[in-house]
């Protein structure tokens, strides 16, 4: 592994669940609450003002708990979400994203954006292709 | 005044292709995707053809194959895409 590059789980972690340095910002929210299970809206106000608006924040909970990160309980006022990785290698690869976002932010950001830069361009070559992936 | 501008526009779209294929070739280097590749050498294709066409002139005989440059780069960009098609498939 070069030293200017992150780990390739936290590189997958991020292709996978993290589209925007936003996402990225609830995902740590959570991961450093232990296990508290915040609504939307408290996920909201807690990172304003640097990501605000709650219908942001909502689509990023639902990838993040999409793909086994988050759990969801139904409460009355509506669905709570708190930090529950699935498997041993996914607690793994979010410990070293959080390493990363302490240690590295410069790096991780640039390679947040990166990765997200490479799915345009990915959905321009989607584009030619006749039949979409499944 | 005709043929100025003429001159002058061949000279701008032959460098619009070499900057378009200079953005595809970026394209690849980031993602490794062949189709970006193929798109950077036919945009380059067509830059050829029309810088060719300009420094020939259309009086001389030889501009017409100039423009056999021109459908490689199409057939580039076509055989890129149903490559990229059946790839997926495989």
């Amino acid at each position: 592994m070069n030293k200017h590059d992150l780990a390739p789980d936290v590189q997958r972690l991020i292709h996978s669940s993290i589209p925007s340095v936003e996402a990225l910002e609830v995902l740590i929210l959570l991961v450093s609450s232990d296990g508290e299970v915040w609504s939307p809206d408290e996920v909201a106000a807690a990172l304003r003002p640097s990501s605000a608006a709650v219908e942001m924040v909502r689509p990023y909970l639902a990838l993040l708990a999409s793909d086994g990160l988050l759990k969801i309980t139904t409460r009355q006022d509506g669905a709570h979400f708190g930090y529950a990785p699935t498997t041993p290698a996914m607690a793994e690869a979010v410990r070293q994203l959080v390493m990363a976002y302490h240690e590295q932010p410069v790096l991780l950001i640039r390679t947040v954006y990166a990765i997200a830069d490479r799915q345009k361009l990915q959905a321009f070559v989607d584009a030619f292709k006749i039949r979409k992936d499944p | 005044m005709t043929s100025t501008v003429v001159e002058f526009l061949g000279g701008a779209v032959t460098l619009a292709f070499l900057v378009a294929g200079a953005f595809f070739l970026r394209f690849w280097r980031k993602t490794g995707q062949a189709l970006f590749r193929s798109f950077a050498l036919a945009f380059w294709l067509l830059a050829l053809n029309q810088a060719i066409v300009s420094l020939l002139g259309p009086a001389d005989e030889r501009t017409g194959y100039a423009y056999v440059l021109r459908v490689l780069g199409f057939l580039l960009i076509l055989s890129a895409i149903i490559r990229a098609n059946l790839a997926r498939k495989r």
